[in-house]
């Protein structure tokens, strides 16, 4: 067993797609010609995004994400070595602020912000062994 | 889900209005009583008999209502129904009627043409079955082209209702889109002709009835309970009654109409 994907279900997957290419500088792998599902370039572990009314079709039920609403318990965690022009960029694109980036006492430097569907990310920079 | 394989069922297209779910059809292969099952969804129905190319008998013409408990419908061999189904909350406005004055019911025979006027009565005159394919197609998408849209919060509050299979409180829909809580009850109330209680609770039983009834791995009654969104399996049980007249340990009856699509 391994982790293959990280999967989002979302109100607007092409503008989840933009949003995350603007704020957080990720590249798109693809987005499926429905506009219901996409993948963005993240390396060994996919980042997905697929829309909620998908969930329906799989048989699921789901409690949406909202920006209006708190937030689920779990968060999506980007890795960079400047967190804190990573933040601005984020927070400059419309993500909204919720902690600055601070450092840790383990020495990394974590910041957190809201997605445009509401979602927990984190901005961290790696930890250093 | 035991499907009769006498009913077929046509996914909307890119064609057809977005206010228009489905286009179905059924014939009965043999008598007896069919039991429908709720879905909350109103259909505009023909209902006669006559091969595709002879000419058209028995024409009755319907306007089903949102339904939230089953009903049985008698029906002979060579019965056939054509039907439209609208999507949740728009069957009202593109039939032109108050959807929640339909509530468990409907609107039959010559009172439909009050409602539908001309459109009725070019039901009436189409001279074959194959004809009246026709007819009930274009006019339900007439009908579904010139209806008013929803406002978006209540259209997007319907989706989220769906997306969280009936779980979601009034409250948290209320936050999400935006609208005083008292406000969209008003609003589902008067789209989707039934409560958001009473329509959240027959998407619980929809789903819930697909969980125990999958070809593959249904699930277990204690299990179907939990993730229907059932307190316990007492619970699911009495909602099953209330909803399909039948419990969750049987075999639900074979449907007629009113099952949305896997």
């Amino acid at each position: 067993m391994r982790l293959g994907y990280t999967l989002i279900y979302v109100s607007d997957v092409a503008a989840t797609v933009a949003f995350y290419e603007s704020a957080f500088g990720l590249q798109r792998r693809f987005i499926h010609d429905s506009g219901l599902y996409a993948e963005m370039d993240t390396g060994e572990t996919t980042l997905s995004f697929a829309a909620e009314t998908m969930a329906e079709m799989n048989g699921l039920a789901i409690r949406p994400n909202s920006p209006r609403d708190l937030p689920a318990g779990i968060e999506i965690c980007l890795v960079t070595e400047s967190p804190e022009a990573a933040y601005e960029q984020a927070v400059g694109a419309g993500a909204l602020a919720v902690k600055a980036v601070e450092a840790k006492p383990w020495g990394q430097r974590v910041g957190y912000v809201r997605d445009l569907n509401g979602c927990l990310v984190e901005i961290c920079s790696p930890v250093h062994p | 889900m035991p499907w009769p394989s006498d009913y077929h069922e046509h996914a909307e297209s890119t064609a057809t209005p977005h206010a228009i779910e489905a286009e179905w059809t059924f014939t009965a292969s043999s008598d007896g009583v069919h039991v429908v099952l709720p879905d909350g969804r109103m259909d505009l129905i023909v209902a006669f008999r006559g091969e595709d190319d002879c000419p058209v008998e028995d024409l009755r013409l319907l306007i089903v209502g949102p339904a939230q408990r089953w009903t049985g419908v008698p029906v002979a061999r060579g019965d056939r129904f054509f039907g439209i189904r609208f999507r949740p909350g728009r069957g009202g406005a593109c039939l032109g009627v108050e959807s929640a004055a339909l509530r468990d019911g409907g609107i039959f025979d010559n009172d439909v043409d009050d409602v539908l006027g001309a459109h009725a009565q070019s039901l009436r005159v189409a001279a074959t079955p194959a004809a009246l394919a026709v007819t009930i197609r274009g006019v339900a998408r007439q009908r579904a082209a010139s209806a008013s849209e929803l406002p978006s919060p209540v259209q997007r509050a319907i989706e989220l209702v769906h997306v969280g299979g009936g779980r979601l409180g009034l409250e948290e829909v209320a936050v999400a889109v935006d609208m005083p809580e008292r406000t969209l009850r008003r609003h589902l109330s008067h789209s989707l002709g039934l409560s958001f209680k009473a329509y959240s609770s027959v998407l619980r039983f929809q789903r819930t009835m697909r969980l125990l009834t999958r070809d593959d791995h249904p699930l277990s009654l204690v299990d179907a309970a939990l993730e229907g969104g059932y307190s316990d399996q007492a619970h699911m049980t009495r909602e099953f009654r209330r909803h399909g007249g039948f419990t969750p340990g049987a075999r639900p009856p074979l449907v007629l109409i009113g099952m949305a699509f896997d």
